[in-house]
């Protein structure tokens, strides 16, 4: 039975390939135009689950905007596997329509055809908002909220999921809660994540591969068109081949942060 | 669980609004006492006691005459009002949105909002002569600027957020306009809606009386003027402050707190 298995050479094709020549920002306010990203070249397998790090300011935000077609302002290309990608974003706020509730924020992005084939019940439940679906956002605690906008982010199926730090500002149980349930999610739903995050402990806790970016410091030396801008590219890119398991124990953390990111 | 059903529902408890009312009969009830001492004292017909007022409002009312007056300006107020807010929303909207026609209209606003309604009445009825439309225009210009200032600062503010979120997830123009962007826009409208009525309502008097209108409580008012007869003129001013608080009571405020039900 092996009809389903794909020919070697579309398995192979990336789910993302990104090709970031340049990014520059205008000059803003007597500050010069300068660059941000440069040379950002990366394919993003099916079904991986991409984290890309690096210090603030550095640009990564800025390149999961330009996947997200959201900042169309740079030389390069994104082209996605699928022609008609589905994509999801699960942004750094939860970005919920405060006039909605719960299940009709959740509801609202779904295409037409699809709002009966959803399960939203089940998909409540399972990110523990059951019996909240009636409820208004602002009603709800941060961490609420980030549950739901986690839940909309995974009721499209999409093809593509891109996070933006999406569990800054928790206190740590909460934000390690999330961090499990986006696994579970990701595992039952298997779909390609790009996830942005500078946190180095989260980064090898959800990845399967990380990706660094980084730049010469705007202190080194810099000068002409690009004082004062980073001009970031890929600087390390490391596969991370922890288990469920160990994604859980603070030693195999702590040991494969050690192994990307140094001491 | 139990938590989050005790979020979604969330009522304010009803003694609340009893409260409130007792508060305003008491203050009333203190006004009309005021009311009936100031006219004993003074024993002049140029202040009657509420209970002359009364009863002319109750005989008004049975000639006919009050209704006929009252559904005159109620017909002036609604199609200023509305001609105010459509267009006030649009100029708000367009200022709100486009940086260029804000910094072009922003001195026609200003004029606008500190020309005199006197100024706007009188030259709207000898440009455009004596007629209904005239009395629905002057009045709807006085009210336009607020309404587009009001708008504007909802347009302004709307969230960059929500608008990538819905271009993100490919909500289509249509979804986006419904569900994100006309709700942010709710709470401006209904705010210029309260201050619009009452606003309106008071030109649309004046402009009655100045006009030289056959019908409306404008036109009563000013024929009761001429002959002094206070009485007639507080029996009017009455009545129709009693109608524009049904209005407000009965349709604005519901919409108002309908639209603001999400707010914590």
């Amino acid at each position: 039975m092996n009809v389903h298995t794909p020919p070697a050479d579309i398995a192979a094709a990336p789910a993302v390939r990104i090709a970031v020549a340049a990014k520059t920002w205008p000059p803003v306010a007597g500050r010069p135009a300068h660059t941000v990203l440069r040379a950002v070249n990366l394919d993003i397998a099916p079904r991986s689950f991409v984290v890309v790090s690096g210090p603030s300011g550095c640009g990564k935000s800025t390149l999961l905007n330009i996947v997200a077609g959201l900042d169309r302002d740079y030389n390069g290309s994104i082209a996605f596997g699928a022609a008609d990608a589905r994509l999801s974003f699960i942004f750094q706020s939860p970005r919920l329509l405060p006039w909605k509730t719960v299940q009709e924020n959740i509801e609202i992005v779904l295409p037409d055809g699809d709002r009966r084939r959803a399960n939203i019940p089940e998909l409540l439940s399972r990110v523990g908002l059951s019996g909240a679906q009636s409820a208004f956002p602002e009603r709800l605690s941060l961490g609420m909220q980030r549950r739901v906008a986690i839940a909309r982010g995974f009721v499209v199926e999409p093809d593509i999921l891109l996070m933006d730090e999406p569990f800054v500002s928790l206190d740590d149980p909460t934000a390690d809660a999330l961090r499990t349930l986006v696994l579970e999610l990701w595992h039952r739903h298997p779909t390609t994540v790009l996830f942005v995050t500078h946190d180095r402990r989260e980064a090898v806790r959800l990845a399967t591969r990380i990706i660094r970016l980084g730049g010469p410091d705007a202190t080194a030396g810099d000068t002409g068109d690009n004082a004062g801008g980073r001009r970031s590219s890929v600087v390390a890119d490391h596969n991370v081949t922890l288990s469920l398991d160990e994604r859980c124990s603070a030693e195999h953390l702590l040991a494969e942060q050690v192994r990307v990111f140094g001491a | 669980m139990s938590r989050a059903a005790d979020l979604a529902s969330d009522r304010r408890p009803a003694n609340q609004g009893l409260q409130r009312l007792s508060w305003a009969l008491a203050s009333l009830a203190t006004l009309v006492l005021i009311w009936t001492v100031a006219s004993t004292v003074a024993q002049s017909r140029h202040l009657p006691g509420p209970g002359t007022v009364f009863g002319l409002v109750v005989y008004e009312a049975q000639t006919g005459a009050l209704w006929i007056s009252l559904a005159a300006t109620l017909l002036r107020v609604a199609a200023a009002f509305t001609a105010a807010m459509l267009i006030g929303s649009a100029i708000g909207l367009a200022m709100g949105r486009n940086p260029t026609a804000d910094k072009f209209f922003d001195a026609w606003l200003i004029l606008f909002l500190n020309l005199p309604a006197l100024v706007i009445i009188a030259l709207s009825y000898v440009w455009l002569g004596p007629y209904e439309t005239t009395a629905i225009l002057a009045v709807a210009i006085n009210k336009i600027p607020n309404v587009a200032v009001q708008m504007r600062e909802g347009a302004r503010n709307l969230s960059r957020d929500l608008d990538e979120m819905a271009a993100v997830y490919k909500l289509g123009w249509l979804k986006t306009l419904q569900h994100v962007t006309l709700p942010q826009l709710a709470p401006f409208f209904a705010a210029s809606a309260r201050s619009g009525l009452a606003l309106v309502w008071k030109i649309v008097l004046v402009v009655e009386a100045l006009g030289g209108h056959a019908t409306g409580v404008g036109h009563k008012i000013y024929v009761a003027f001429q002959s002094f007869d206070v009485g007639m003129i507080l029996a009017y001013a009455l009545a129709f402050i009693v109608v524009i608080q049904i209005v407000e009571h009965t349709l604005l405020q519901p919409l108002q707190a309908r639209l603001n039900r999400w707010k914590r």
